[in-house]
């Protein structure tokens, strides 16, 4: 099991502040932006083949508070395990 | 007449490629036999304009970089046999996600040609396209397509055959990283001519490219060590400037180029894309629904099966019998014929009895390609993840589990779609114990002779779920022993939900069936005969079989035989499971085959040409068993020795006699104690004695 990432402030370039969170955390319905993928190597190229490269918008359909959920990124559904969207690090403005 | 055309059909899983593929092959398909290859692939042929073109359906992938066996066989399909041209198949209302791929195809330097399928779809979505500026842009010929109504085939195949005869008309169009990453990738080109790769076999951006991305397949092929210094040096720098990985930098470079093409050329009126999709998945798919009704819908699946098939089953018996007689009338009445007695008794009973239970078994695969064709496995691969990560195996290897219903051999092939090692091999240790498809004519013997007709459903419900139950058990022991380690994390496209077209589904019926009806054909009537033989010799001389009474004649018979014998040598051991020497000798059968051993109780019984349906044989086993023993012979079934086709599967797989055998030996003794605890704790509660 990997560490829960805590959400962090980093100062954007803007000047705003920008909160980091993993996509795990997300709500249902909400866009945001992708904005690092932790994890190994294999299980980045395999999640970079499926449109989910850091930049990519991410909109949670279902996190449902057990088990795994399903975003929406560049028109397609994509079901994560709980620990991969752990993963996931998101900005949310 | 001109030489065939080879052209391979490569594309996303959910693009609508085994459609197309469909479409331009029809029944004139089948799976490939390339050697060293463990990934299906099917190959087919077709006739365009007087030009004979050999189809190739690669496997679906997401890309070219290895990652799974899929990307690694179609990768060296692609290099190492050379097709004239690549059709990759596009869900035109998906494009983005889907050029991705393409832009690997380009890469790696083959004549490609794009299929924007599912068209129709696409544009009652809103989604406009200028296709001849998109193709100008990617520097590659799309045509449009709608694969399930075979539009736009012939312009496809046009385009490919010109292609094919041409392939350097075009340019190919460079993917353009950036400054950084193309320095490096120009350094590595250097070095890889500097240590002698001459590009011939793959062009030496894509290799350069594939080193930066640390592809396991590339690193392999480079033995220079400067090199893959090199490499390290450069994945380093690239990081150290883009402030990711390479893979990740390359990856997102990709899709602002493809991003740039379709920005120009693509437009989408509505949003309304998935809507649909994500209403049922709403329900389907919920926390507290979905499980339930996935449950209620394997079980409409299994009862589908059984009640829906009994009558085809029934008619074929009929011919079967019939058959039987008219075979029996060329000798003789009374009259005693070795040649009879193998052709009634050895072929037509062995072989018919199995061919019976061909309406289920094609039913199921029926069911199972609903499932699949329609999107739905991929929901019951999510559905059953929290409880398959319990049990420490990944969500999909349900999928693989549930094709295991069909049968074993398939669902082991099917295991390559996980990617660790440690979820395969645990998924494929297992998968015997998913009750298959040729185990179900011994429930459907054994059933109805021992428990009233309201408990029949129910009892095969019980058997199943006892197999599922041992399965859950067996992985979490696998993954506690021999494979431990965190399970890759679930990481799946859930395709929209469409309806199936009969076509699509005729087509994956009939070829799981036809392997059965093959398996028949080969396997079992060899089997058959041998067990016909085993049973029939050596002959217990006349006068003393003279010297019985008539209905002693028989049993004696076969006491005499070398399947007796061996039934009567086992039989201490079956003992402690309430078996006798006759499930012994049908248990030999079994091993060959599992149906055979309803056959082989056939000849034990002497019925003749006994099948699941007869009732003179479950009159006998009624006489001479307890209900428990029923339930016996269908617990060691179900857990015990994997057919020899399923340990010749594991064997292939994994690559190891030494799995394949414990496979074999492990189960065997997980079924004789849990089958002898039943008998002995049944005899001592006194239950269905």
């Amino acid at each position: 099991m990997i560490a829960f990432n805590k959400a962090t402030l980093n100062p954007a370039p803007g000047g705003a502040a920008v909160k980091r969170l993993p996509l795990a955390s997300v709500d249902n319905g909400r866009t945001v932006k992708l904005a690092a993928i932790l994890g190994g190597h294999g299980f980045r190229t395999r999640l970079a083949a499926l449109g989910l490269v850091p930049g990519a918008n991410v909109r949670v359909i279902r996190n449902g508070t057990r088990g795994p959920f399903i975003v929406a990124v560049k028109e397609c559904r994509i079901v994560l395990g709980r620990g991969a969207a752990h993963k996931l690090e998101v900005e949310d403005r | 007449m001109n030489k065939p055309i080879t052209i391979a059909l490569a594309g996303n899983p959910n693009s609508g490629k085994t459609t197309l593929f469909n479409a331009m092959t029809g029944a004139r398909q089948h799976v490939a036999n390339y050697p060293g290859v463990t990934v299906e692939i099917k190959e087919g042929a077709c006739r365009h304009k007087g030009q004979v073109l050999k189809i190739v359906d690669l496997p679906g992938t997401y890309s070219l970089t290895v990652y799974s066996e899929e990307e690694l066989e179609a990768r060296k399909f692609i290099l190492e046999r050379r097709p004239d041209v690549v059709i990759d198949v596009i869900d035109a209302t998906n494009p983005e996600r889907h050029l991705f791929l393409a832009t690997q195809l380009m890469e790696l330097g083959v004549p490609v040609v794009l299929a924007f399928n599912m068209n129709d779809l696409a544009r009652a979505r809103g989604v406009e396209f200028d296709l001849g500026q998109l193709s100008r842009l990617l520097g590659v010929p799309i045509v449009p397509t709608v694969g399930h109504k075979g539009e736009g085939l012939e312009a496809l195949l046009d385009e490919a055959v010109a292609l094919a005869g041409n392939p350097f008309k075009a340019p190919p169009i460079v993917i353009p990283y950036g400054l950084e990453i193309e320095k490096e990738i120009a350094r590595l080109e250097a070095g890889l001519r500097a240590a002698g790769q001459d590009g011939s076999r793959q062009p030496m951006r894509w290799t350069a490219v594939k080193l930066l991305e640390q592809d396991a397949e590339a690193l392999r092929t480079v033995s220079d060590a400067g090199l893959r210094d090199e490499t390290e040096k450069a994945r380093t720098r690239i990081a150290a400037v883009a402030g990711d990985g390479p893979e990740i930098v390359m990856a997102d470079r990709r899709y602002g180029f493809i991003s740039g093409a379709c920005q120009e050329t693509i437009r989408y009126t509505v949003e309304a894309r998935h809507t649909t999709s994500d209403q049922i998945d709403f329900v389907l798919t919920h926390h507290v629904l979905g499980f339930p009704i996935f449950m209620g819908l394997m079980y409409l699946v299994f009862q589908l099966t059984f009640t829906l098939g009994s009558l085809p089953m029934d008619a074929l018996d009929q011919l079967f019998q019939r058959l039987g007689g008219i075979v029996s009338g060329w000798w003789p009445e009374g009259s005693e014929s070795l040649l009879r007695s193998l052709l009634v008794d050895g072929i037509i009973g062995g072989v018919g009895g199995v061919l019976v239970f061909l309406p289920n078994i094609l039913l199921l695969f029926l069911a199972i390609a609903v499932l699949e064709d329609s999107g739905y496995m991929a929901r019951a691969a999510f559905i059953m993840d929290r409880l398959m990560h319990k049990i420490g195996l990944h969500g999909k290897s349900f999928i693989p589990m549930l094709i295991g219903f069909g049968c074993s051999v398939p669902a082991i092939l099917a295991t390559r779609m996980l990617e660790s090692r440690r979820d395969r091999m645990t998924t494929m240790l297992v998968l015997p114990l998913i009750s298959c498809g040729a185990r179900l004519p011994i429930y459907a013997l054994i059933i109805p002779a021992f428990f009233p007709s309201a408990w029949q459903g129910r009892m095969l419900w019980i058997i199943y779920m006892i197999g599922i139950a041992l399965a859950v058990l067996g992985a979490k022991l696998m993954r506690s022993t021999f494979f431990r380690g965190e399970t890759a994390p679930l990481v799946m496209e859930l395709p929209p939900y469409r309806v199936p077209t009969w076509k699509g589904l005729a087509i994956h019926m009939w070829q799981r069936g036809w392997l059965y009806v093959q398996k028949a054909g080969t396997v079992i009537l060899g089997i058959s005969i041998v067990l016909w033989a085993l049973t029939s010799f050596p002959r217990l001389p006349a006068e003393q079989k003279q010297a019985l009474p008539p209905d002693q004649q028989r049993t004696a018979e076969l006491l005499h035989s070398a399947a007796g014998r061996m039934g009567q040598a086992m039989e201490p051991v079956l003992k402690p499971m309430g078996f006798d020497w006759r499930i012994g000798t049908a248990l030999i059968g079994a091993f060959a085959a599992k149906e055979v051993f309803v056959a082989q109780m056939g000849i034990v019984f002497a019925v003749g040409d006994a099948d699941e349906t007869s009732e003179p044989l479950r009159q006998k086993l009624r006489d001479r068993y307890s209900p428990l023993v029923g339930f016996c012979i269908m617990l060691f079934t179900l857990i015990g020795a994997p057919c020899m086709a399923t340990i010749a599967a594991t064997r292939s797989e994994s690559r190891s006699w030494g799995w394949a055998l414990f496979q074999l030996g492990g189960l065997t003794i997980l079924a004789y104690v849990v089958t002898a605890a039943v008998y002995q704790v049944g005899q001592f509660m006194q239950w269905g004695v």
